[in-house]
């Protein structure tokens, strides 16, 4: 255990991150006074918590919302409604010094370690860039530098290296190594391992979760790989076209999911890695991002509608005997051939 | 631990007719000028493709994997150039043809989906321009002629309404309905090989499965060969009739989908199914092949491998494995091969 990098003790009562009703929307149509006439709803009335110390993964196809949920959740953009608290604080209103705090609390870490980091400059200065407030001197500094290099086992002469003399997996080290610079207690990891083939995955994935356990740290991990999902997820948010459709621990997801889409996409998973044969069910049909009127935004592609899905718009409600599992569906329903062994 | 793999989706399987094959590839040699002298990143590789089959071509990132497929299609970086070699397609050598014949096979008889689908579209020109323009290459269909087999090819894709949407932009379809213009694009000659780079690496499970389901059909119905570059081990066991295994250049291991799954022979191919995370069962730690592939510069005089290898003796370090028959249809680069246990 490095001096540097501290222990949180994990107080479970509180969640470390609440979000209520968070929306994002983007203007995609303008009147002649530029007045915005349609809108995409990138994020749509998603609340969740994060609880300390837990990794909450989020799933979803492509455009469905995930890494805009991540950005407003980071206040990297700014949200149409909603709140988020992080650690009791309110995150949208922090002005000043409190900002500062939480910015420093909440990293992120990007899919493609290649154009993440910046091509002039050395592993030194990279894992160092976020502790120019920290005031540390110079000596302290390369030493703390040398510490985060070790913590994630990278040779101390990484200091010394480029981003392109580093294979794709020393490089999503790297970018851990900074995030972890400023000694986060809340990472967001969005896409972390989808540019890696399967051996460099296998080292970042163990490093992530190694780091959880020394340092107490709490995850946001963002994938659209099931299989990874699995292996990471103490729990997981399933999201659609904008919104969080289900959300429920890990092995209750994925041996018991009750949203179609859900079912889908798990049984869309190849069978090497489920383990058994599963009659994959096809969802034809696209994705329609704009919605709009009241109802389901998957019923168009739904292998089950009812009438009401037309008119009415789901809300995520917890299941009967487990408030733990949350399905925004009017027509829940297990299925057999889309489980998975446990 | 002892878990067999689920045998392999006969719905796919079977299809490959037992004529000459479409595609042989004979010993090929791929050098890269650098500096100082030519380094060999793909060294002598030898494969066949039969009509309607498809050969999955797995190996972490750096192996070769993509200088093959360029150099089949002789589409390789002015670095590189084929040292040795046969290439037969359909009767001819296709090393040995001029640039302007070549020309007229690509394209059309023989086409590659490229590893970036994103870039690999020019965002100025519509969908229905650029899929027109292959067509015009190629053929001596009259606008309207081409632009109803554009449409027809996209329809074919699932894409919604293909008619409306050959007038879209680029940045107007989501990333899995670009990567099936790339796929529109690629197969609207009716070519006889199809040469994927990483086709599905990018996209989601659903999207992945859909687009894996379409090339199924497509060998199915009109014999397309196929060769599949990805570094997903569970694609290929999903859909590929044999797999070749390549390391640091080299094919290491080859043969049967059924076979190889079954029964890995080679240290380098167990590792990389050792690493995968299943969704089955989550594990403390993910298996890692400790190491890097080597660096070309740099190559072993003996065995490749043999830095990574458990099962290392003293002959992998002094010469060179040939590759040898190992079983029926299953051909092996080792000498020290031990039985599988996951
Ligand atoms: N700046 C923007 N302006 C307009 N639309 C945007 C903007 N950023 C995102 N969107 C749209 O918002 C939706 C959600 O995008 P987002 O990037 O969050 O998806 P994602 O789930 O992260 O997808 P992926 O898996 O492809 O990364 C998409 O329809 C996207 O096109
Ligand atoms: N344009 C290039 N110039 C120099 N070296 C290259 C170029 N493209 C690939 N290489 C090298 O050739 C080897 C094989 O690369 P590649 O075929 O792209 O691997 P894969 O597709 O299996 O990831 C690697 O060592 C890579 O660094
Ligand atoms: S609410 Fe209706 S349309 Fe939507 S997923 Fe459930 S059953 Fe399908
Ligand atoms: S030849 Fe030797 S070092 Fe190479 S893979 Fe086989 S056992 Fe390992
Ligand atoms: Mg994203
Ligand atoms: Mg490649």
């Amino acid at each position: 255990m490095s001096s540097a990098v501290t222990t949180r003790p994990r107080s479970p009562a509180e969640p470390l991150l609440a979000v209520a009703g968070l929306s994002k929307r983007y203007p995609i149509a303008t009147d002649f006074f530029g007045r915005p006439t349609a809108w995409l709803p990138a994020v749509d009335d998603v609340s969740l918590e994060i609880r300390r110390g837990e990794t909450l993964a989020l799933v979803g196809e492509s455009g469905s919302g995930k890494s805009t949920l991540a950005r407003l959740i980071l206040r990297l953009i700014p949200a149409t409604a909603g709140t988020i608290r992080f650690d009791g604080q309110n995150v949208l209103a922090a002005r000043g010094k409190r900002l500062l705090a939480f910015r420093q609390q909440a990293q992120i870490i990007f899919q493609d370690p290649f154009e993440s980091l910046d091509p002039r400059m050395k592993g030194a200065a990279i894992v160092g860039e976020g502790m120019d407030h920290l005031d540390l001197g110079k000596d302290a500094r390369r030493q703390r530098v040398a510490e985060l290099l070790n913590l994630v086992h990278l040779p101390a002469d990484a200091a010394d290296r480029f981003p392109h003399e580093f294979s794709g997996g020393q490089r999503q080290r790297l970018s851990i190594a900074r995030a972890l610079a400023v000694d986060p207690s809340f990472i967001v990891a969005d896409e972390p391992v989808s540019a890696l083939d399967v051996s460099m995955q296998s080292q970042v994935l163990n490093l992530m979760r190694e780091l959880q356990d020394r340092l107490g740290l709490t995850y946001l991990f963002i994938s659209h790989d099931m299989s990874v999902v699995r292996h990471v997820a103490d729990r997981v948010a399933v999201m659609y076209l904008g919104r969080v459709v289900e959300i429920a621990p890990a092995d209750e997801l994925f041996t018991n999911p009750l949203h179609p889409y859900t079912q889908a996409l798990l049984s869309a998973v190849p069978s090497l890695l489920t383990g058994r044969h599963t009659e994959r069910i096809r969802v034809t049909g696209e994705a329609e991002p704009l919605g709009g009127e009241a109802a389901c935004r998957f019923a168009n592609r739904c292998f089950r509608p009812l009438e009401v899905c037309r008119r009415r718009v789901p809300p995520l409600t917890p299941i009967a005997g487990n408030p733990d599992h949350l399905v925004a569906c009017f027509n829940p329903a297990p299925l057999d051939r889309a489980g998975v062994v446990a | 631990m002892a878990r067999s793999f689920p045998a392999p989706v006969s719905l796919h399987q079977g299809a490959a007719d037992a004529g000459p094959p479409l595609l042989e590839v004979r010993h090929l040699v791929t050098e890269i000028q650098s500096r100082q002298r030519r380094l060999r990143a793909v060294d002598g590789v030898s494969f066949q493709v039969r009509r309607g089959e498809i050969l999955g071509l797995v190996g972490e990132s750096g192996c070769g994997k993509s200088m093959t497929a360029l150099s089949l299609m002789r589409l390789l970086p002015p670095a590189a150039t084929i040292a040795q070699g046969e290439v037969w397609f359909d009767g001819q050598d296709l090393l040995r043809l001029s640039p302007k014949a070549m020309r007229r096979i690509r394209g059309h008889r023989m086409s590659m989906v490229f590893q970036e689908p994103m870039t690999a579209l020019d965002p100025a020109f519509t969908i229905g321009s650029q899929i027109t323009e292959v067509i015009h290459a190629h053929g001596t269909d009259s606008a309207a002629a081409a632009r109803a087999r554009a449409a027809a090819m996209l329809d074919r894709l699932g894409i919604p309404n293909a008619a409306r949407r050959l007038d879209s932009y680029p940045h107007q379809f989501s990333g899995g309905m670009r990567q099936r213009v790339m796929l529109a694009l690629a197969l609207v000659m009716n070519p006889q090989l199809l040469i994927a780079d990483e086709p599905t690496t990018a996209l989601d499970v659903t999207i992945q499965a859909q687009i894996l389901d379409l090339v199924a059909d497509l060998r199915r119905e009109l014999g397309l060969g196929v060769v599949l570059i990805t570094h997903n081990l569970g694609v290929i066991h999903e859909i590929a009739d044999r797999v070749a295994v390549m390391y640091a250049g080299e094919i290491v291991e080859i043969g049967s989908v059924a076979r190889i799954f079954s029964d890995p022979k080679h240290p380098y191919t167990q590792g990389l199914l050792r690493s995968m995370p299943y969704l089955y069962e989550r594990r403390p730690s993910l298996h890692v092949i400790a190491g890097r592939v080597p660096d070309l510069g740099i190559m072993p005089r003996a065995c490749r491998f043999a830095a990574r290898c458990a099962n290392r003796i003293d002959q992998c370090t002094e010469t060179h494995p040939e590759l040898r028959e190992a079983d029926r249809d299953h051909e092996l680069r080792c000498y020290n091969p031990t039985p599988f246990a996951r």
